[in-house]
């Protein structure tokens, strides 16, 4: 940017930019097929940009399909989840390895790197890694990597690798020298290998194993030949050993060679000639939160700020035969309305002016705020010198926010005049409705939307990304602000179609989440979800809400809960009960429950009606704010299964609306009765929809990574719940977003 | 198999429609693809034209502002006074905010300038010549404010004659070239005999670039 202005074509080009956005200045690392920054298989110390997410696809001979996640998650921290579909040796008899068979497998796995030390003109960056260290660690490994680049354009690594990452020309542990501890390593052993319920489900971290055993060395460089060009080439210390349930992948040679080609900046296409037997394909896409390809946004301006006269400004009393009353309230009710504000209600004095409205169209309310700022000194009597704000959302008052009139006036357009408002304003708890002139509540409105669905479930037992598309039709009849019935149902344009084949789960509890692989298969109209959702202030900071009807695909039944937010806290404290029942897998209006039955003829899987499964869950959540971008959150109660536990979360918020973080569950549900991965844990991804579009919009789009959707730990999907309804009017969140008041 | 793909494909290019669907995610996100990956080429609207006769049944009523190159021209009028400030609206929506002929804040650019503190640089154009600072603010991809502190010099360039919907205006020329931490950019002024700015090309942030302001 110093050579100076970056010029565009209009907003259609600004989109263009996306990519450039992404590492304009600098390209960053390359990837690996692992899809973590490094070389071709083996890791480098390199980090990516801070905050990329990176989302790489690739494909090798006999090694596979992977499909990574990797995010940098600070400068130094990283972590990487994959869902790879690869051949694995079966029982291996030490006796006799030829005898070995192979067969497809799926797997999950989670690594995590940190740089340890920065490159400095003599020494290398170091960086500590694991590998695959929470799943069933078919690429189990640690490793210490240092690289050092040479001239601009070559990079060089060489690491010291343990676990599968040792298994060539392996030697004895430099570590032993602290302590015999890190002589062996201890074999991990499978659940099915071990023919024992209790031994190795995978999914919990394998400490007992971290840099134990030999260790080996790898190293590799990569060279940049041109801005979009480069090539790598490694010395692979991996040589797929054949041991049970490793992967099969065909290895004559320890060299791996690549070319990497980045043809504009957030993707890359690689192609690489593995273990001297393998061709491999990757591909990888940037992404950063910290770059919104939308710049600012693209909402049209505000309506400027009216400034009063001396005169005006010396009013004393509010004229009231000039300005009645009802005329200042449709006037203003007409100025919001083209901001996407709902006035709903309205309190003037010779000296303040209160306005309770609903904003549907700002992420941030902070923003919205200042457009009804702006609005207000458009129609507001000039003897007003105070304006106090008070957001709503599904009819519940979130806060109270006072301007002085006259800092308004100053500080549009001002240098620090965002801050100066920012100073100026008092937030409290929003006022009783008593003494505002309520608007008539909006006729019942009714608003629909239909177009194409695309469900992706990856990782279903079958194949590792098995996709359905249709026809989707949401509507919505809002009948009062507090009362809203909303429904979604779909057709799939696949027609019917098998279950979804999970791994099997015979455990003692109903099969709460594993039956899903059943639900809306037959091809005929789903009913998503139907509800009826009312939301209350029970006092001036705690919230009522109750849900009923289809809450979710797999449950119906109602929905109650209960949430304590104070305004300029930091913590929020809710309840939640619900009383469920499991709904017909036919996604129809009915109730029931089913279980497999095997025909003993042709082996094919029956599903037989077995009555209902009903269950009360709920929990008591804890919210809080921890600064700096991360929220936690825990919730301890009883799950679907009426199994009892907690979950714990943490998620990086950004202040633009990404969200991004992760959870785990544990309950009473032993890990052997939970069946692979042994608990419930995830990654989860909030993208807000004018990241992309850039038009101002409240909508976002969620997407979870779970290691294994399973019957422990599963919670009923509510639409609506009150903290996310809540947060954007909290003082918490205005002050992230405070930026855009002006805007 | 093949139909239910034909027809998969049939719906994914079906776009989506009705009120709850505006704004929707998949059209956003099929834009920004198209845009990426197929690099095509941006639509502009239909350029508004002020016609001389308009100007000068109404004069000082109108601005001209260009932007993105040349590409958008729109024709803007007053739309409120805030102190030495005043702000300028077009029919769609984009304003520009002007202290004495020199920007101070723009609104509905992608990169807009949220506020600035340019008194400076009209003094020195008042001067013939001279240095100033300017402070500049925008909003970052993180919707936090990023201020920027610029020094400027400007210098008197020479006598031009400029041309805006068929008059000419002999003009002094001042250029005024800004750097600061991150950016550096040069801006042209063209100055009546009355010390009105008549015409110039500034610029707003990276992102959004120049834009050529004329009062016809």
């Amino acid at each position: 940017m110093r050579s100076g202005y970056v010029r565009t074509v209009g907003y259609a080009a600004m989109l263009l930019a996306l990519g450039q956005a992404v590492g304009a200045q600098d390209s960053g690392p390359s990837y690996t097929i692992f899809g973590t920054p490094g070389l071709l298989e083996m890791p480098t110390a390199e980090s990516a940009n801070t905050g990329d997410i990176a989302a790489t696809l690739s494909y090798a001979g006999s090694g596979g399909y992977k499909t990574s996640f990797n995010y940098q998650l600070t400068d130094r921290l990283s972590g990487a989840f994959r869902y790879s579909t690869f051949d694995n040796w079966q029982i291996v008899d030490p006796d006799n390895p030829d005898a070995a068979r192979s067969k497809q497998t799926f797997d999950r796995s989670f690594d995590l790197q940190y740089r340890l030390t920065d490159e400095s003109r003599y020494l290398p960056a170091i960086a500590i890694g694991l590998r695959d260290f929470l799943g069933t660690g078919r690429f189990g490994s640690e490793y210490i990597v240092g690289s050092k680049s040479v001239g601009s354009k070559l990079i060089v690594t060489g690491g010291l690798g343990w676990g599968r990452l040792s298994s060539r020309n392996g030697f004895s542990n430099p570590f032993s020298a602290i302590d015999p501890y890190f002589d062996t390593r201890p074999v991990y052993v499978d659940r099915v290998q071990a023919d024992d319920e209790d031994a190795g489900n995978g999914g919990t971290i394998s400490v007992n194993q971290f840099f134990r055993g030999d260790a080996a060395l790898f190293g590799g460089f990569e060279y940049q030949i041109t801005p979009t060009l480069g090539i790598k080439a490694e010395y692979s210390s991996n040589a797929y050993l054949k041991e049970t349930f490793t992967p099969a992948v065909n290895v004559s040679s320890p060299l791996n060679f690549g070319v990497t080609y980045r043809p504009r900046p957030g993707i890359e296409l690689n192609a690489a000639y593995l273990n001297g037997e393998d061709l491999s394909a990757s591909a990888t896409f940037l992404i950063n939160p910290t770059k919104r390809p939308t710049a600012s946004g693209l909402e049209p301006a505000p309506a400027p700020v009216r400034v009063r006269t001396a005169d005006q400004r010396a009013a004393q009393t509010w004229d009231q035969a000039k300005q009645p009353e009802p005329a200042v309230r449709a006037g203003l009710t007409q100025l919001l309305q083209v901001e996407g504000i709902e006035l709903v209600g309205l309190e003037i004095t010779d000296r303040t002016a209160r306005v309770r409205y609903e904003n549907t169209r700002y992420r941030s309310e902070a923003q919205a705020m200042g457009r009804v700022a702006r609005m207000m000194t458009q129609i507001i009597p000039p003897s007003v010198q105070q304006f106090i704000l008070e957001p709503t959302q599904a009819g519940l008052p979130l806060s109270s926010v006072t301007l002085p009139r006259r800092q308004i006036e100053q500080y549009e357009n001002r240098v620090g005049g965002t801050a100066a408002i920012y100073d100026a304003a008092t937030f409290g708890q929003a006022g009783a409705s008593d003494g505002l002139v309520m608007n008539p509540e909006p006729e019942s409105r009714f608003r629909w939307g239909i177009g194409p669905y695309l469900n992706l479930v990856i990782f279903s037992g079958t194949s590792s990304l098995e996709a359905d598309v249709g026809l989707q039709v949401d509507a919505e009849y809002q009948v009062s602000r507090n009362l809203v019935i909303s429904g979604r149902v779909r057709q799939s344009a696949l027609g019917a179609q098998e279950a979804l084949r999970f791994f099997d789960n015979p455990n003692d509890y109903a099969n709460v989440r594993t039956d899903q692989a059943f639900f809306g298969r037959d091809g005929d109209l789903n009913l998503r979800h139907l509800t009826a959702s009312y939301y209350t202030r029970l006092a001036p900071e705690v919230y009522g809400r109750v849900t009923a009807g289809y809450l979710e695909q797999m449950y119906g039944g109602i929905s109650t809960e209960v949430l304590y937010a104070p305004v300029a806290s930091k913590w929020a404290l809710g309840a939640e009960v619900n009383y469920l029942a499991m709904r017909d897998q036919d996604l129809g209006l009915g109730f029931a429950q089913y279980k497999t039955v095997r025909d003993p003829v042709t082996g094919f899987r029956n599903r037989v009606e077995d009555g209902d499964y009903t269950v009360v869950s709920g929990h008591v959540s804890a919210y809080y704010d921890i600064g700096k971008g991360f929220q936690a959150r825990i919730d301890a109660g009883r799950y679907l299964a009426g199994d009892w536990g907690a979950t714990f979360a943490l998620d990086r918020e950004f202040e633009n609306g990404w969200k991004i973080g992760g959870y785990f569950t544990l309950t009473d549900m032993p890990f052997d009765q939970f069946g692979e991965g042994s608990f419930d844990k995830g990654i989860r991804i909030t993208i807000p929809y004018d990241y992309f579009i850039g038009t101002p919009s409240r909508r976002t789009t969620s997407t979870t990574l779970q290691s294994l959707s399973r019957d422990g730990g599963a919670r009923v999907q509510v639409q609506g719940r009150l903290y996310e309804t809540v947060r954007g009017g909290q003082l918490s969140d205005l002050d992230d977003t405070w930026g855009r008041f002006w805007r | 198999m093949k139909n239910t793909t034909i027809l998969g494909a049939a719906l994914a290019l079906l776009t989506a429609c009705g009120p709850l669907y505006d704004n929707s995610a998949a059209k956003g996100f099929l834009g920004v693809v198209q845009q990426r990956f197929g690099g095509g080429e941006p639509t502009q609207p239909a350029a508004p034209v002020l016609t001389r006769a308009q100007a000068d049944a109404n004069p000082g009523a109108f601005m001209l502002v260009t932007a993105y190159g040349g590409n958008s021209v729109a024709s803007l009028v007053v739309a409120s006074t805030n102190g030495n400030r005043v702000t300028w609206l077009s029919a769609d929506n984009v304003a520009v905010t002007l202290e004495n002929g020199i920007i101070a804040a723009t609104r509905g650019f992608p990169r807009d300038l949220l506020a600035a503190e340019v008194s400076g640089v009209r003094a020195a154009i008042a001067a013939g010549g001279g240095n100033a600072q300017r402070i500049h603010e925008t909003i970052t991809d993180l919707d936090q404010i990023s201020q920027e502190v610029l020094q400027c010099s400007i210098a008197l360039t020479g006598s031009e004659t400029v041309e805006i919907l068929g008059k000419s205006t002999p003009t002094r020329r001042f250029d005024e070239s800004c750097q600061g931490e991150n950016t550096a950019f040069s801006n042209t002024y063209w100055v009546a005999a009355g010390g009105a700015i008549i015409k110039s090309n500034q610029a707003v942030s990276p992102g959004t670039g120049f834009l050529v302001l004329e009062r016809p």
